[in-house]
């Protein structure tokens, strides 16, 4: 391993999975590529489907236990690649080097056993610790996540926590053996509003005192605008879009982006104004079709579109997987015509 | 959890007390008169006159409800009555035999927890693999065969071409532990057997929901090996319901130990029940039924309470 800082500590490239269903293998992946730098948080948005959860789940090589399996590329961290290593390999690395935040913490701790037990268990698993110590160091990190009666906690049940102190249990569990990366897979969506924005400022903060590099997977830009470095657009198991946070808000290159930020409302939308959506669905992910997935969504349509798949984006840089003028996709969103998306004709200004 | 047992014990008594009622209303109804069962049994002429004479020794001329509450007042003392049939008290008979069927139970539901939980957990652990095919056709054929049926084949080949269990007979736990246990483990394999086909699907459905529940995952993602997740998280959620399907199938346990207990002529409370029924013997059936059927209320609130300690979230509710 490297302790260059400019080498990425993550690398996936051209990650590929399926799910099995009744209906055939869904491509779930189709060649996912992106890097995390040391430190570095980057968000990985796009609406259900995409793909988020999926890429999180193989990168930890935990996709196979939810009936998918990871078909093709590679997840670098550090040198290895961690979808060659056998199973003991994986287990070693999964919530000592990369940890996970899940998406509800009302279901993701076992609801007949002690917070305390749950997080000894895991420091005991990833760290040379006898029973008391991993007690000092539980209570350490529940004080660390700012949980009240820390003491006491360590002894309740998960029920007789709230959601928001849930979560931060589940929080104390990914730091607890210092990894490298921590994967927060829509780690507040089943939250509300108020206990979000205080486990985003409690995240942030942690992880920049470690320098702890985080993957957020979210569907909120909010979030991403608040958290964020960098931001990596999914779409139809593809990054479409990737690039530093500010380039991406301020100039999206790919027509879902643009979409994707003009169905923001903004506190000066008139009210009497519909929210813009983009029209259409996500395409079917059982047979992919050649060419752009975007094709049948997109207003700046092309007849090499639907034929032709862009070049996958480049991690390193603010890159999008589009064949169209990037000034046109600047000027925002359209509304399709129906002649045009049948002809797949061009331009439109 | 003071509160919980509390509650518990209070709805069991109450419990108790109807079973009491329906036991005294349905033996009533079985031997509407049950000095001529009595006198009819011997197989003399029996004149109107010592049918009426009788009547009133047992108490028989009384109205109902005075008979109901005097019956339940020496019930309270453990008076239970004296048999039709025999010079004995039926309490006596009852204490005599009840080791036999509670060993017989407690053997048989020993069995059936261990070899059926292991049976439908291996299925769960390699679902849709050979394992798990034989898991569930053997505890498809467990609990599907009659266990008369199973009896007689346990007969044929262990005691009857291999020689090496008796076929019927007892011999008390006291006397010799070895001896009882030989003549016990046919009937409790026989009993158990269906038991062990339940318990495995049960095990097996339970613990394929628990391992697809989003802890398991996360006890994956922070890296424990597959053996800690499956014994610290999933067995452990998978035993909580298990208590109550343990709890529910117990009581029926008590019907196919009758059986058995014929088939295998142990002294125990299904033949005393048996031969009650056959000889018209109305205060030992009494008996029999308010035991058995306290011994199921009682087994079910032990349930209750197992149930409480093991799950956290029941001692607040």
């Amino acid at each position: 391993m490297s302790s260059d800082s400019q080498e990425p500590l993550l690398q996936v490239r051209n990650l590929r999975a399926v799910y099995d269903s009744a209906r055939g293998p869904v491509h779930a992946l189709n060649g996912v590529s992106f890097t995390v730098s040391p430190g570095e948080v980057l968000a990985l948005v796009g609406e259900s489907g995409s793909g988020k959860s999926a890429t999180a789940l193989s990168i930890m090589a935990l996709i196979q236990r939810t009936s998918g399996r990871v078909t093709g590329g590679e997840v670098r961290l550090g040198g290895r690649d961690l979808l060659t290593l056998d199973e003991r390999g994986r287990r070693a690395v999964r919530g000592s080097e990369i940890a996970l935040v899940f998406q509800n913490p009302m279901t993701t701790l076992n609801p007949t056993r002690t917070i305390g037990a749950q997080l000894r268990e895991v420091l005991r698993r990833h760290l040379p610790l006898d029973r008391k110590a991993a007690d000092a160091r539980a209570l350490e990190l529940l004080e660390m996540v700012e949980i009240p009666d820390a003491r006491d906690r360590l002894k309740s049940y998960p029920h007789q926590l709230s959601g928001g102190l849930r979560q931060r249990v589940m929080i104390a569990l990914a730091l607890s053996c210092d990894p490298k990366l921590v994967i927060a897979d829509e780690a507040t969506t089943a939250l509300d509003v108020t206990t979000q924005a205080q486990i985003l400022r409690l995240m942030r903060r942690l992880t920049t005192e470690s320098g702890t590099a985080m993957v957020v997977i979210t569907h909120n830009m909010g979030v991403v605008a608040g958290l964020a470095d960098r931001v990596a657009v999914m779409y139809a198991g593809r990054i479409v879009e990737i690039g530093e946070v500010r380039d991406i808000f301020r100039a999206p290159r790919h027509p879902y982006t643009a979409g994707l930020l003009a169905a923001i409302p903004r506190m000066d939308t008139e009210r009497s104004k519909d929210l813009v959506t983009i029209e259409g669905r996500p395409p079917s992910l059982l047979d992919p079709k050649p060419g752009c997935p975007f094709v049948e969504r997109c207003w700046l349509a092309m007849d090499k579109c639907a034929v032709q798949a862009p070049e996958p984006i480049n991690p390193q840089t603010h890159s999008a997987a589009c064949w169209a003028d990037p000034e046109l996709v600047r000027q925002g969103p359209r509304p399709l015509s129906p002649e045009l998306t049948t002809t797949g004709a061009k331009e439109l200004s | 959890m003071t509160w919980y047992v509390l509650k518990r014990g209070g709805a069991a008594l109450i419990v108790m007390f109807v079973v009491s009622l329906l036991t005294f209303i349905v033996t009533r109804v079985l031997f509407p008169d049950p000095a001529q069962s009595i006198l009819g049994g011997q197989g003399e002429t029996v004149t109107p006159e010592q049918v009426a004479h009788l009547r009133g020794q047992l108490g028989l001329d009384r109205p109902l409800s005075v008979q109901y509450f005097h019956w339940l007042g020496d019930l309270l003392q453990g008076n239970l009555g004296r048999s039709f049939r025999t010079p004995i008290d039926v309490s006596t008979a009852i204490y005599q035999r009840l080791p036999v069927t509670i060993e017989l139970m407690v053997l048989a539901l020993t069995v059936a927890i261990i070899l059926g939980m292991l049976l439908g957990i291996a299925g769960a652990l390699f679902r849709g693999r050979i394992i798990d095919g034989v898991s569930s056709t053997v505890s498809v054929l467990a609990l599907s065969l009659p266990n008369f049926f199973v009896a007689i084949l346990l007969i044929y080949v262990f005691a009857l071409k291999l020689q090496v269990l008796p076929s019927a007979g007892w011999v008390p736990l006291t006397q010799d532990i070895g001896q009882n246990l030989k003549f016990m483990l046919l009937p409790a394999v026989t009993l158990s057997l269906a038991y062990i086909g339940t318990f495995a699907r049960y095990a097996r459905a339970l613990m394929i929901g628990v391992l697809s529940e989003d802890y398991v995952l996360r006890a994956h993602a922070s890296g424990l090996s597959p053996r800690s997740v499956i014994v610290r998280h999933a067995m452990k959620n998978t035993s909580i319901p298990m208590v109550t399907v343990v709890g529910l199938n117990a009581a029926g346990l008590v019907g196919g130990a009758v059986v058995t207990e014929s088939i295998f002529s142990l002294p125990g409370l299904g033949t005393l029940f048996t031969d009650s029924i056959l000889g018209k013997d109305f205060p030992m059936l009494q008996g029999l039924i308010l035991v058995i059927t306290i011994g199921v209320v009682v087994l079910n609130l032990l349930v209750d309470l197992a149930y409480g300690l093991l799950d956290p979230r029941i001692k607040v509710s």
